[in-house]
């Protein structure tokens, strides 16, 4: 997406909008206290939940009881964000965000990758190339790019996801102690037991009965209570604070596989959309003086499919939504080339389809945030990326 | 290449395979066989444990030097500042805490854990730490454990069980941890003097657990005479190492199932110790056991096999695993659901583990309730499923299994070979939303939990 198409200025893009108030020479900004965080969502976000297009005709109809209700109805609607777009009512933080011009969505965006499979799909996403295997991941290149000696990047978690992996060296900070298994894992080993061992079936039920695990204290919206994800962000945030912090980090969020359950303000999808939501207020509050100069993104490997499937959940999709904020991004904006949900606009008759490249997006991150030259991030970070125009006016030059 | 065999030979009679592992097996019972020839891992870089006795007499006498000090200085007029640099202060004065010397111990012994070749000496190691066992829930002996393991549990696991139950019978730690330091003959010379006497708990435990077992044939009058027979085997505590005081001895010939022991030294109790070593029910007992923590329901008749070597070669262990491993019927179906320790191990072999995650490790298996050396009583851990495969436990291996495989980089498909899996668990693999996940779902799958 090159430029603002005539679509893009229907949802209330402002065409030939700059950034918003002060000019800053680069002369005078540090670009040392920059900060660019990427939340890789594993598992494949449904974009037509996370934000759903309620102004378009098609969207009711199409989602079946998976669609949420239009916003201004009840304390179940969606979160209005502009007469086509809304937000999953799970999603309060990142709403006011949005309402701030500190967040905005890019819209029926993918990645190259037309398969639907989780682990080949991450791969391409996190070496950023066309191909689903590799050595290093398009963040570390970053680095690279940026000058590995001055520029830190900093990857949460046990290991150092594909992403982060390279040459540019990496420091890795976990979290201490014990985290419960997530909601996705436990279910997929309970139906392994249920064929193969009646014992530990039995077993599992019953622990489940008695564990706080699944469904842990939810509050009356569905939206999880005491998020690991917004401790582990805010955590992560403090450290980018310090003067003589990493730059980039990265950090993983799961619990988007929704085949089954997905629900509509409630259901399998509001406590990931939670935790997402409060995990970018947490980094903004850790992040404190320095979230002016930060950009986070939130992507995920590929979307779901447009219809419902027999169990209430969707299947692998192609195009879903992406998430930047902070201080530094041009907010308040859904930025789509919107394709429609008719059954002749969707991608192989079931999936939203795109018409945005991610690349685009993370392109307009480097180039605009971050400073590199295009040339630069065409040859070094994406290759092959040329058609892959940077999103202009994403961020805050 | 026969894989399932393979697996069998490092998942079932070993520690679990690792990546790679099991295409590298030849002859899966020779690959066993050989093990016998060789020597069990010793943990190095762990001091002798007389050394370990001095040091925490030292540290006793150190602490009660300090605690005397403290009641004197109030403590109440410190800041919080100042309460600090005591502690700092303390601590540069007593040097290591045990625990943190247990910590230490208990890493290095996992680090074997992980990596070892060696994987069916090294559980057979487990299992007579287990069955002779020593815990740290009683304290003084919290630096002792492992030493004990290394010095007399680990050189005698393939010779003959009369040596091995007499080296843990000498071992200091053992030596404190069933109160055996205390148990003096009541008509020996101190017992007359301070009117002090014996005490039963080393002798029962020889009996019960392990020699003969409870059903094997023993009454209370035997216990009583076999911890007479005991008495004047002790430690000095000046040196920490195993000392036979006459002094302490009662005197007398000995009554002990039938039998009549004389002698008024260490080669009484040698004697008594050949005599349940190689008796028959001791045979039956611990053969029975052995079966049991390797085969879910081990049959009479391998059972028998087994006893009647131990019988015939006056209970040589070596020859006795090898009745077992060249039985059919270890090689045949069975699902015995692994005990923590195994699970969590074969778990950190499975993910190519090494030891910069020992701590991980072992924190995991805190959480399992399977710590080496801590269980609650001289029975050591139950090795039955009635025990582990309970509602809380499943759930928090799931956990362990998320936890776990956060430290690994290795993708799910160089994995999820190590086991036959069910079609089910394959596809719940493949599908996961993440790598991370796929390996988890594998490890906490039934598959994989049991061997």
């Amino acid at each position: 997406m090159e430029h603002l198409s005539r679509r893009a200025a229907l949802t209330g893009l402002v065409v030939g909008m700059t950034f918003r108030g002060n000019v800053s020479f680069a002369t005078t900004v540090n670009q040392k206290s920059k900060r660019f965080v990427v939340i890789v969502l594993r598992g494949a976000l449904d974009g037509l939940t996370a934000v759903p297009p309620y102004g378009d005709g098609d969207y009711a109809s199409l989602r079946g009881n998976l669609a949420l209700q239009a916003p201004g109805i009840s304390e179940v609607s969606m979160l209005r964000l502009n007469e086509r777009f809304g937000l999953h009512p799970a999603m309060v933080e990142a709403h006011k965000m949005f309402l701030n011009r500190e967040m905005s969505i890019v819209h029926a965006m993918a990645s190259p990758y037309r398969e639907r499979s989780h682990f080949d799909a991450q791969n391409l996403l996190e070496l950023g190339t066309t191909h689903t295997t590799g050595a290093d991941g398009w963040l570390n290149r970053t680095l690279g790019a940026m000058g590995a000696e001055s520029w830190k990047g900093l990857a949460v978690g046990s290991t150092v996801p594909l992403i982060l992996q390279g040459q540019a060296p990496v420091s890795n900070w976990k979290p201490e102690q014990n985290q419960p298994a997530g909601n996705s894992l436990i279910l997929s080993v309970a139906k392994t037991y249920e064929t193969t061992d009646p014992a530990l079936a039995r077993a599992l039920n019953e622990g489940l009965q008695t564990s706080s695990m699944i469904d842990t204290a939810i509050d009356s919206k569905g939206r999880r209570i005491g998020s690991g994800f917004a401790t582990l962000a805010n955590a992560t945030g403090k450290i980018l604070a310090s003067d003589t912090g990493p730059n980039i980090a990265v950090l993983d969020l799961g619990g988007w596989d929704t085949h089954v359950g997905q629900g509509t303000d409630k259901g399998r999808m509001a406590g990931p959309l939670s935790d997402l939501s409060r995990g970018l207020e947490g980094l903004k509050i850790g992040l404190g003086d320095k979230w002016t100069q930060t950009v986070v993104i939130a992507v995920t490997e590929f979307g779901r499919t447009a219809h419902p499937n027999g169990t209430n959940g969707t299947d692998h999709g192609t195009a879903t939504a992406g998430f930047i904020a902070g201080g530094a991004v041009n907010g308040g904006y859904v930025l789509a080339d919107w394709p429609g949900l008719s059954q002749t606009a969707l991608f192989e008759g079931r999936d939203l389809a795109p018409t945005t490249d991610m690349r685009s997006m993370l392109k307009a991150v480097l180039s605009d945030h971050l400073k590199i030259t295009l040339k630069t991030i065409e040859d070094k970070v994406f290759p092959d990326s040329f058609k892959a125009k940077p999103i202009k006016g994403l961020v805050n030059v | 290449m026969d894989l399932e065999k393979n697996r069998i030979a490092l998942n079932r009679f070993g520690l679990g395979a690792r990546p790679g592992e099991i295409e590298k097996i030849t002859d899966p019972l020779k690959a066993l066989m050989s093990q016998l020839e060789l020597k069990p891992d010793i943990i190095s870089e762990i001091e002798p444990s007389n050394i370990r006795f001095l040091r925490f007499e030292e540290f006793r006498k150190k602490k009660r030097e300090l605690d005397l000090a403290k009641v004197k200085t109030s403590e109440t007029t410190m800041s919080p500042q100042q309460k600090q640099e005591a502690t700092r202060a303390e601590k540069q004065i007593l040097g290591k805490a045990p625990y943190e010397i247990l910590i230490d111990d208990l890493l290095k012994r996992t680090n074997i854990g992980l990596t070892t070749d060696n994987g069916f000496l090294e559980r057979m190691v487990w299992y007579w730490s287990n069955t002779l066992t020593v815990s740290v829930s009683r304290g003084e002996v919290t630096e002792l454990v492992v030493p004990y393991e290394n010095e007399a549990i680990r050189p005698f696991i393939l010779g003959r069980f009369a040596n091995l139950l007499a080296s843990t019978a000498q071992h200091p730690t053992m030596l404190l941890y069933l109160d055996q330091v205390s148990s003096i003959g009541p008509h020996s010379q101190e017992g007359l003097r301070g009117r002090r006497s014996n005490n039963e708990n080393y002798a029962r435990e020889v009996m019960e657990l392990h020699t003969l077992g409870v059903n094997g044939g023993y009454s209370q009058k035997d216990v009583i005479e076999l911890s007479y027979a005991l008495t004047g085997l002790s430690l000095d505590r000046q040196k920490g190492s195993p000392v036979f005081r006459t002094t302490a001895h009662e005197p007398g010939d000995r009554a002990i199932m039938g039998r009549i022991f004389k002698g008024q030294d260490i080669t009484l109790i040698s004697e008594v110790f050949e005599y349940l070593a190689i008796h028959p029910q001791t045979a039956k007992h611990q053969c029975r056991r052995i079966a049991e923590y390797f085969l879910e329901k081990p049959s009479d008749g391998l059972i028998k096999t087994m006893v009647d070597k131990w019988i015939k070669t006056q209970g040589h262990l070596r020859e006795v695993y090898r009745v077992l491993l060249s039985s059919p019927e270890a090689w045949g179906p069975s699902r015995k659901f692994k005990m923590p320790e195994q699970y969590v191990i074969s778990s950190g072999r499975a993910l190519g583990l090494n030891e910069n995650s020992s701590g991980q490790i072992l924190q995991q298996l805190r959480l399992l309730a399977q710590v080496p050396f801590s269980a609650k009583s001289p029975a050591g851990f139950s090795t039955s499923a009635t025990e582990w495969l309970t509602p809380e436990s499943i759930v928090e291996r799931i956990n362990t299994a998320s936890r776990l495989v956060g430290l690994s980089t290795l993708e799910p498909s160089s994995v999820t070979s190590l086991v036959k899996l069910e079609d089910v668990t394959a596809l719940e693999i493949r599908r996961a939303p993440s790598k991370a996940e796929a390996l988890a779902i594998f490890l906490a799958s039934a598959e994989f939990q049991r061997s």
